[in-house]
């Protein structure tokens, strides 16, 4: 279990995370919040590759003093924008980071498969493969290291939704060992795969727990159908959560708080809706 | 082709191929290769009495120009290039000793290079072999440190690398005999002399070489222990374009 105790994240000036407590245990766990608010930065503390300013992390009881080596062996980062050598093939690639881990190279070949980059796929040079197939690239990387902690930080950009349901189907079957923290400002990648949320709102925890509890929290939904000038106070006053056009200066709105008139429904509220009734309260 | 070699290099001794060179760097010394050809040319220089303006060059060639162009050339070449800093630093080995074994065969190339040019300029000066292979060893030992502790510790982007390099180097292997500083800080004593107009040789393996290659040693030394600890490089977690 790797335990987060107060944890704080000071770059000069600027604050990236503060107080931030929690405890991590096999699941997949949805780290969610706006960009900038120190999701990359706790993955990285996460992972061993930076240090916090204030504040304690714990592996499995035991704090960890400034040598991080334990944490870089039981977790696997994958940043958002891996940087992969275009001239290189990913088998090679991928061989390389494990053999520079010290890890069985052995799982690599069946998560190509899986990942459909296998035969001669893998054997191309990564500069070649679309933006797709290079995130599928770093997702076998981080799948293969079989590391007990996975952080994935915006891993299903660029996949199509094909590929989506392949990543979430692995990420399931990975979540039965490992501890797997998905960072996404896209909230309805996680709605239907986490077992618990964690929202950072400029460098605090403003939630930790189930997204059923999120969902139950969130203030009443409408959607109802109104014109430019509709949108645009909504979405100025922050209860706009989507907004569709359906014709000319005619739009569909899904907003929180109180009915605007009584055509409007009430309908469930999603993840997505109470993501952003919790955020907009913080902010 | 050099980056060719580092891939078959990797390929023999691990079994796996990465890139840790980027080829476009070896365009840079083709903006030294004027100065080369007109010192080894005999054209510029005025040696001593007893001293050819051919051996003169060859000193200035092995003692400034190798070692300064190759600092550019590796810092350049090496600054934020191959697998992702994030990734790699999350291995087993420190990166900043990770990057020895994963350049080590680049490095053993510009030494052999380096070895063949200080024999090329020999034969054609008529010097003493050793004369200017040392001097232009240790120049290399120099460059190579002041690259290593630049991309391996504070992973500037590749212009601010090669600038940096090319300044640290110059400031070790030509500006103490250009301002006839101590000869306690030159690493070709021969040259600092000539430069003196005085003529004779002196050993080649002199204080001045002994000083900075200890100095390179506890630069390199120092990058690697301070921080002990990977987290603590503030860079590490930040990764910006390939270019500055």
């Amino acid at each position: 279990m790797i335990s987060v105790r107060d944890v704080g994240k000071v770059f000069g000036a600027a604050t990236a995370l503060q107080g931030v407590t929690f405890d991590l245990e096999p699941g997949i766990v949805a780290l969610l919040g706006r960009n900038g608010a120190g999701k990359s930065t706790l993955l990285g503390i996460l992972a061993g590759l930076a240090v916090e300013s204030s504040g304690v992390i714990a592996v499995d009881g035991a704090p960890l003093a400034a040598d991080r080596r334990a944490l870089r062996a039981a977790a696997t980062l994958l940043p958002q924008d891996p940087r992969l050598d275009p001239e290189v093939s990913a088998k090679a690639l991928l061989r390389y980071l494990l053999t520079v881990r010290g890890l069985d190279t052995a799982p690599i070949e069946g998560l190509l498969d899986r990942f459909g980059l296998g035969g001669a796929l893998g054997d191309r040079a990564i500069g070649t493969l679309s933006g797709g197939m290079r995130q599928r690239v770093g997702l076998v990387y981080a799948f293969a290291t079989e590391t007990r902690m996975l952080l994935l930080d915006e891993p299903t950009t660029g996949l199509d939704p094909w590929e989506r349901l392949r990543f979430t189907s692995h990420l399931a079957h990975a979540a039965t060992n490992a501890t797997i923290v998905y960072s996404t400002h896209v909230v309805s990648d996680i709605e239907a795969i986490a077992n618990r949320v964690l929202v950072l709102e400029r460098g605090r925890l403003i939630f930790d727990g189930s997204p059923d509890v999120l969902v139950s929290m969130s203030p009443p939904v409408f959607v109802a159908e109104g014109d430019e000038s509709t949108a645009a106070r909504l979405h100025g006053s922050g209860a706009l959560t989507a907004v569709t056009r359906v014709g000319p200066n005619r739009y569909r709105v899904r907003f929180l708080g109180e009915s605007l008139s009584d055509e409007a429904k009430q309908v469930e509220p999603t993840l997505n809706d109470a993501y952003i009734a919790l955020t907009r309260s913080a902010a | 082709m050099l980056g060719h070699v580092t891939i078959r290099h990797q390929v023999l001794r691990e079994g796996v191929a990465v890139r840790t060179f980027r080829p476009g760097a070896l365009a840079l010394p083709l903006a030294a290769f004027p100065l080369a050809i007109g010192w080894s040319t005999g054209t510029y220089g005025q040696p001593p009495v007893g001293v050819t303006s051919f051996q003169l060059g060859a000193h200035w060639v092995v003692s400034w120009l190798i070692p300064v162009t190759s600092a550019c050339v590796l810092s350049f070449g090496m600054a934020r290039f191959g697998a992702d800093r994030r990734l790699v630093a999350a291995g087993s080995t420190d990166p900043r000793s990770r990057w020895w074994r994963d350049r080590g065969g680049l490095i053993a190339i510009f030494a052999i290079v380096t070895a063949l040019a200080a024999f090329s300029q020999s034969t054609t000066a008529d010097e003493p072999y050793l004369s200017l292979l040392v001097p232009s060893l240790g120049g290399l030992v120099v460059a190579v440190a002041a690259c290593h502790v630049l991309v391996a510790r504070f992973d500037p982007g590749p212009g601010v690398a090669a600038g940096a390099a090319g300044c640290i180097t110059t400031a070790v292997v030509v500006l103490p005999y250009l301002t006839g500083g101590p000869s306690l800080l030159v690493i070709d004593p021969t040259l600092a002399d000539w430069m003196r107009h005085v003529p004779g040789r002196s050993h080649p393996i002199s204080a001045g070489l002994l000083l900075w290659t200890s100095v390179a040693a506890a630069a390199i030394t120092a990058a690697r222990l301070l921080p002990r600890d990977v987290s603590r490089l503030r860079w590490i977690t930040k990764e910006a374009g390939d270019h500055d």
